[in-house]
């Protein structure tokens, strides 16, 4: 109908507002089975939760589940040579809370990064060694040294950081911005997962969850073996053809009930059922890379063709963008190096340095980049004290809330920008903190919406994702 | 305009009325709960309510009193009244409320502000905090020949006001139908629906549901509805997400509806149900709800910031599922809306927070404490132990002798503080101790607490020693000294493992951690083993010795391990939890020190017996006791603790027959051991003997405590009743305990208990409660939609003594229930939602119920109840993907046979990765209360009813009956119509049926090995006698109607 993404863009727009000015007279099943019509599955979102123009459509998150080290990656620390194992002074520490971990360490001797920080770019930024490519594109990308949180475990910071509270039931922000925005094409989920191959610290299907909100929000993770998405494959010996006879069969018979009932539940189950037949092509088109020209895949590095490895995650995570997924987001593990810091980081980095820098390129000639955001980072940063073994070459490092690094880029992002300052020992934030809930709010400015007036009343509440109390804020310094 | 409605009210207080549109209300119909508060707590109470602490102004308007004396309110004058100037001004400084603050009153809810106050602004206490009352029922405002009961009396009078007429019945198979899939979540039984077909007189209806409720399956529906509320699930929830064993909770709460159990003993057994006077086991178990709550044992945890999370989602609950009331916006600040203030909150926090139970969950599956349900061939055995072990205790403690009589003629050169009996190794590991050639790297210690003694290792070499034979089922028990290393280190402190034929390791080790824990093992060379950690907020003391010992009871499971540091036990985290084989491993080489530089040992000694306490403790001290013994002192110049350890000793050794007691003892430990390991237990709570306290906590960190607090209920929910208030009505002295607030919930003056119920009840056949929001009957929840219906339902449920199934049965049996659930396009426009209920409830079916309905129709079904939760299929690597290694549920071992067709109650719960199937179909992660479950209609529930194995096996399994039962199209589409929908066939839908199955029968013919695969799917075979073409065929037209909207609706 309309094929044109502008077209469809004005057409969900106009429908929404027809729903917003006459929803309360037409009740919500009605307006849902009406809206799910055309949109994948989304029944909720009755008025469009844009509040000014988006400079981002959609948003790719490289989550680096376990917490990278932002020491031995963007944080350039050099003063701390001079530092090696001695005490990290108390009054850097300042009595701060510890993990149980290192609670009982009698002492707290600072591990130096033991890797080389090179320049890029015309902003001269410093990275790591380890990550090459990445610091190639320094110039694209904003980097903020100064992301804070308050939680220091993995599960309730993870969970702080995707839904706003350390506590689970909330909804995540992929699951916000599906309500708040609804979607952009027909044929696939607004909030896609991708998992790579299990490694370390655990996840939760809730960091995908849609809390509070209807659960068409919720992320949908996609697999790396079996079906893309669960049963989408019809069973042994029934073809798309055969499904397509089946279906016919079904809906002549719905029809018949509709006639008889009246429902328009049975209208809304009719259209879902042409959706499941629609996605049965297109998420298998979706993730069959076939096509994809040698230099593009050799771009996304060796394992490009392995699914459920990082590189090939970028890729597909660029096909959605391509298909107008609202938000996708990748699960990277094995972050939490408590121990053996060295080796287990250059195992990691060199798993995503490459495919990170190739999605942001391949975006970029597609001129997806400008309205396309990408995210990357962990839920926590690592001390500067060494956890366990300390040498020159080896060395663990604890939890630390009070500071870490994250990168975005494209979406209206500046690039070449280096946001906020840590001290000395990469410890304690110095200049322009920025909570996880800034971030958030970030992310919403720029798909146009203002965190503060997206809210959804729950159990008496105006819940936000940004917290009902404090007021996070957009960190304005990183936008163009 | 607004001037002079203004100026109108006051000239004619009595008959203006305050709008110009047809609805206005009239002055004297303004009443505060229904218009005022509602403006109010929107536009108001968040700066000017109950939140002491957000209040601008020094200002609130949620009291009278308060309203007045401010002058805000001049009640019977508006004009004076400083809120109608502020909400009416111009100016933005003084405007209300602050255009900043987004909020805009309507000229409506000003005129109404402005009429109310001339009415006398008279407050009223929120709905919900009233003790409901019996309304009068109203007179059939339609038609008196519909009425059932007086539910339809007052829904009628809604209609009517709306204008709208109810249907007339359902068809009485859709009747059947819709009633069974209410009360038992299963489709009538083909008897049952013949049973009420042909019986045609008045009383078949009501025959039918008692029959319905009399049903062993509506205790399992119904509990199923309860378990989301109490967040049942069968792991932890957070983190490791380890199996929790916890289901004879879930079997307690099917028996508890099955026996139609009354309300108020539900809900006192659950809450306080160890509280009860001698409780049986039953009522032990039913504390289970208090103990739902999801935990974690995440390294680095600080255990009081877990301490006040799991109160804090006790409260939360407590709150959630008995008084439909939001309490957890006051663990920060006082509720903004509702009366409940911070400090009450933690009052309420006080009643959970006085538990034994233990933190950090240990990854176990047992964390205490639980209750043993021991294998009926133990049960006996179980029970004579407890009275044989507190027998054997007393005896011990009453064992006297005169030491200080005995003093002067002690040896004083002791060498074992405690009988060498079934010791199998003994190595001192001291200079001059023993014949030792130290490895090159070695050095002899000189800091050990007993002087020179001990090894001090290097980075190379190891001793060995050789141990014989021992059991996995055989006690064991290991003792030494431990100097850890000068860094925290992974090292290897023992290792007595071997790789066996097939490869697997066979042994235990024992090894240390850069967190500075400690861990054991035994593998029992299956592949299984069994494995405790010292965890690193127990850590060892750094760089100095102590003595640790480790006692293997001969469980084979996690809860025979135990690791004592300097003769303490400590809570350990377990990280795999299987039951090991009984295997013996072989006599060989124990390597010491394999790998701990820097470390050192002393004083090894190895025992094949469980030691009791009495011994390790004075394995623990036996320094302090040989310099005591050597010592020259008279008894009299011993102090306390020094007469106590001797005393100790010369129990242990001295005197034979005190002795053989404690070791008896200490055999009765072991066998409990034994028994336990192979015995299933369930989570419960117990209360610490002294008294329960909590602390405001500023802004609801753990770790800002204000003000202590006891446990109290909220002022404003504080009637006459026992356990608060003494016989003059003042508050009682006595500490209020978990069973004093069971019962004042269940008190029959409680205002919301009661209503909270039947709203739930109602909501579960209706999909919508009488209060929409069931989990809010607070300021910001719904008003319910029939106010005077839910109170008579209220006050007839207390009355009816709780009874849950006279509730149900008096839903059922109304018109309102039986009437037929067309819609017509006038009621979709004037009530889309069905809140008036001018016709029948037709509803999407819950997860569980459409797979229980699809395995019921199939004949897949296995109806035993209860018992341990089953795996049925479930897609490879969903678990895998995203559980930490070593999680116990990290790979998903699917249960083959009777197991895959339970019911869908009995679905283990993993709750990090919930049962896609029911995820899909909006079933709650159980991670926190859920007492409302959305229903949304979405794609991916089409795949999951198209192409779950599950639904396409029962598809299979139902075309096999049509086939085996039937010889023509025609009759087959009949009858698998009729067993499907539970109704005859009507000639359309077997027009398609019959010319599908003759497309799909063609489709077939040309590829046969296609039908053979799909007639292959699940695990149950297909009849061989049958033609793989046709059932193939048959199969589809079963998986259509099985995705029928009718089928997937009640």
């Amino acid at each position: 109908m309309h094929n044109n993404p502008i077209d469809q863009w004005i057409n969900l727009e106009t429908r929404r507002q027809f729903f917003g000015t006459s929803a309360k007279g037409l009740g919500g099943a009605a307006l849902a089975g009406m809206l799910s019509n055309e949109a994948f599955g989304n029944t909720s979102a009755g008025t469009s939760h844009q509040h000014f123009p988006a400079k981002a459509k959609r948003v790719i998150w490289l989550f680096m589940a376990g917490a990278p080290s932002h020491l031995d990656t963007f944080d350039y620390k050099p003063k701390m040579v001079d530092w090696y194992n001695k005490d990290l002074p108390e009054s850097v520490r300042k009595g701060q809370r510890l993990t149980t971990m290192t609670a009982s360490q009698s002492r707290f001797p600072i591990a130096p990064s033991m890797f080389r920080f090179d320049q890029h770019g015309d902003s001269g930024k410093h990275v790591s060694e380890l990550l090459p490519k990445m610091g190639s594109m320094s110039d694209d990308i904003a980097t903020v040294h100064t992301v804070w949180t308050e939680a220091i475990n993995h599960d309730p910071a993870i969970t702080f950081i995707q839904t706003g509270n350390q506590i689970p039931g909330r909804p995540t922000l992929g699951a916000w911005v599906s309500y708040g925005l609804g979607s952009l094409n027909r044929n696939l989920p607004e909030f896609i997962v991708l998992n790579c191959a299990p490694r370390g610290q655990a996840l939760y299907s809730r960091l995908w969850g849609s809390g509070f909100l209807p659960s068409t929000h919720a992320g949908v993770a996609f697999r790396a073996q079996g079906d893309p998405v669960l049963y989408l494959s019809n069973p042994g010996g029934v073809d798309q053809a055969t499904r397509r006879l089946m279906l016919d069969r079904l809906q002549s018979m719905n029809h018949r009930i509709h006639d008889e009932l009246g429902d328009p539940e049975t209208q809304t189950r009719i259209s879902q059922y042409e959706m499941a037949f629609r996605m049965q092509s297109s998420v298998p088109d979706l993730v069959d890379v076939s096509g994809e020209p040698k230099h593009i895949l050799d771009s996304y590095g060796e394992d490009v063709l392995k699914p459920g490895t990082f590189g090939h995650n970028c890729l597909l995570a660029r096909r959605m963008a391509e298909r107008d997924v609202r938000f996708i987001q990748i699960f990277h593990r094995g972050w939490d190096h408590h121990s053996s810091l060295p080796t287990n980081l250059r195992r990691q980095t060199k798993e995503v340095d490459q495919p990170a820098w190739a999605l942001i390129q391949d975006l970029k000639q597609r001129g997806l980049l400008d309205d396309t955001l990408v995210i990357w980072g962990g839920e926590f940063g690592r001390t500067i004290y060494s956890q366990g073994t300390l040498t020159k070459n080896n060395y663990g490092r604890d939890h630390h809330p009070k500071c870490y690094s994250m990168w975005l880029a494209g979406g209206g992002i500046k690039g070449g920008v280096t946001h906020g300052e840590t001290d000395e020992f990469g410890y304690n934030i110095v200049r322009d903190p920025v909570h996880i809930r800034d971030l958030n709010a970030t992310i919403l400015h720029q798909l146009g919406i203002d965190h503060a007036r997206f809210t959804v009343r729950h159990r008496g509440l105006d819940e936000r994702l940004t917290g009902v109390q404090e007021l996070a804020q957009p960190v304005k310094a990183i936008l163009s | 305009m607004r001037c002079c409605c203004l100026i109108a009210v006051f000239v004619l207080p009595l008959a203006f009325r305050v709008a110009a549109a047809d609805d206005a209300i009239p002055l004297a119909d303004i009443r505060f709960n229904e218009h005022i508060r509602p403006i109010l707590s929107e536009h108001c109470f968040a700066c000017h309510g109950p939140d002491s602490a957000g209040r601008k102004g020094d200002l609130r308007l949620d009291v009278r009193d308060a309203a007045i004396e401010s002058g805000a309110v001049a009640a019977g004058d508006s004009k004076s009244s400083e809120l109608i100037a502020r909400i009416n001004s111009d100016d933005p400084e003084l405007v209300m409320p602050p255009p900043d603050s987004r909020r805009k009153l309507t000229a409506e809810d000003k005129e109404l502000l402005a009429g109310w106050i001339n009415s006398g602004a008279e407050y009223q206490k929120h709905w919900s905090f009233i003790k409901p009352s019996r309304p009068a029922v109203p007179q059939p405002a339609i038609d008196k020949t519909w009425s059932t009961n007086a539910i339809d009396d007052f829904v009628q009078q809604k209609l009517a006001a709306l204008k709208l007429t109810p249907n007339g019945p359902a068809d009485r198979h859709v009747l059947a139908r819709r009633a069974a899939l209410d009360v038992t979540g299963l489709p009538p039984t083909p008897e049952m629906l013949d049973a009420f077909i042909s019986d045609s007189s008045d009383t078949s209806w009501g025959a039918y549901v008692d029959q319905l409720l009399k049903s062993e399956h509506a205790g399992e529906h119904r509990a199923r509805y309860w378990l989301d509320a109490a967040r049942y699930g069968d792991t932890h929830g957070m983190h490791v997400d380890n199996y929790r064993e916890i289901w004879p909770y879930r079997d307690w709460v099917v028996r508890a509806f099955n026996t139609n159990m009354p309300f108020d003993r539900f809900v006192v057994e659950q809450l306080a149900g160890d509280l009860l006077p001698q409780p049986t086991r039953d009522q032990l178990i039913a504390t289970g709800f208090s103990r739902c709550n999801i935990s974690t044992s995440e390294g680095g945890a600080i255990p009081a910031e877990l301490d006040v999370r799991y109160m804090v989602d006790r409260v939360e609950t407590t709150a959630t599922v008995f008084l439909g009331l939001t309490a957890g916006c006051a663990v920060c600040h006082d509720h903004k809306f509702d009366p409940i203030s911070q400090r009450e909150f933690y009052q309420l926090g006080a009643f959970f927070n006085n538990t034994t139970t233990q933190t950090m969950d240990g990854n176990q599956k047992d964390t205490p404490p639980v209750v043993t349900l021991p294998l009926a061939e133990y049960e006996k055995e179980w029970d004579e132990l407890i009275t044989e072990r507190s027998k054997l205790r007393t005896e011990v403690d009453a064992i006297t002798v005169d030491v200080a009589a005995w003093w002067p003629s002690r040896d004083r050169e002791v060498h074992n503080p405690i009988s060498a009996d079934d010791l199998v190794l003994s190595m001192p590991l001291t200079e001059g101790a023993e014949a030792l050639k130290l490895p090159e790297t070695a050095e002899w210690a000189t800091e050990h607490p007993a002087g020179r003694r001990g090894v001090r290792f290097g980075e190379k070499g190891q001793l060995t020693a050789e141990l014989p034979a021992l059991r996995t089922d055989q006690p064991l028990t290991i003792s030494f000294w431990y100097r850890t290393p000068e860094r925290l280190m992974s090292t290897t402190v023992f290792d007595y493992t071997t790789q066996n034929a097939k490869k697997k390791a066979v042994g235990w080790k024992i090894a240390g951690n850069t967190q500075g824990g400690l861990t054991f093992e035994w593998n029992d060379g299956t592949g299984q083993k069994i494995r405790a950690q010292l965890p690193g907020e127990v850590a060892l003391k750094p760089r100095s010795w102590q003595h640790v010992c480790i006692r293997y009871s001969g469980g084979q499971s996690n809860s025979s391990i135990n690791i004592l540091v300097n003769g303490r036990s400590e809570v350990l985290r377990n990280s795999s939890e299987d039951l090991s084989a009984a295997v013996e491993t072989p006599a060989g080489p124990l390597k010491i020190a394999s790998r701990m530089p820097t470390a050192g040992l002393s004083d090894i000694r190895i025992f094949r017996r469980w030691l009791p306490d009495e011994e390790t403790s004075l394995l623990a001290q036996e320094f302090t006791l040989n310099a005591l013994l050597k010592s020259e002192g008279d008894w009299n110049t011993l102090t306390t603790a020094q007469q106590q350890l001797v005393a100790s000793f010369h129990r242990a050794t001295v005197k034979p027959e005190s002795m053989s007691r404690i070791r008896s003892f200490a055999a009765t430990q072991q066998r409990r051991d034994y028994i336990y390991s192979r015995s299933t237990t369930t989570l419960v709570m117990q209360e610490r003997p002294s008294p329960a306290r909590a602390w405001v906590l500023d802004r609801g960190e753990y770790d800002q405590q204000r003000d202590e607090v006891s446990p109290w209920i909220p002022t404003v929910l504080n009637f006459d009743s026992d356990g608060f208030t003494d016989k003059a009505g003042e508050p009682t002295s006595r500490q209020a305990t978990r069973l004093d607030l069971a019962r004042w919930l269940v008190n029959p003056d409680h205002p919301l208990t009661a209503r909270v119920m039947v709203n739930r009840l109602w909501q579960s056949v209706f999909g919508v409660g009488l209060v929409r929001t069931s989990e809010d009957f607070g300021v910001m929840g719904d008003r319910p939609s029939h106010p005077e219906l839910l109170d008579w339902l209220a006050v007839e449920f207390v009355e009816s003594g709780w009874n849950i199934n006279h509730i149900m049965k008096l839903i059922l049996m109304s018109s309102t229930y039986t009437q037929s659930g067309v819609i017509s396009p006038q009621k979709l426009a004037t009530d889309a939602d069905n809140r008036y209920f001018a016709r029948g409830p037709r509803l999407r079916l819950d997860a569980e119920v459409l797979r229980d309905q699809a395995l019921a129709v199939s004949g897949l079904l296995r109806r035993d109840l209860g018992g341990p939760s089953v795996k049925p299929y479930q897609p490879t690597g969903l678990w895998n993907v995203v559980a930490i290694t070593g999680s116990n549920t990290r790979e998903y071992k699917r249960d083959s046979g009777d197991a895959l067709y339970r019911r869908s109650m009995y679905i283990f719960w993993k709750r990090t990765s919930p049962p896609p199937t029911m995820a899909a179909f909006n079933a709650p992660t159980r991670e926190q209360c859920t007492v409302r479950r959305e229903r949304t209609n979405t794609p991916i529930q089409a795949l999951v009813l198209m192409n779950d194995p599950q639904f396409v096996e029962a598809a299979r399994r139902l075309a096999e009956h049509a086939l085996q039962q039937r010889s023509d199209d025609q009759s087959r589409a009949e009858w698998m119509l009729q067993a499907v929908l539970s109704r005859p066939a009507h000639p359309a839908d077997v027009a398609d049926m019959t010319s599908a199955a003759s497309d799909f029968r063609n489709l077939f013919q040309d590829k046969p090995e296609a039908a053979t695969e799909l007639i292959s799917v699940g695990d149950s075979k297909a009849d061989e006698t049958l033609d793989a073409t046709e059932l193939a065929a048959w199969t589809l037209v079963a998986n259509t109607l099985m995705n029928r909207d009718d089928f997937l609706n009640k």
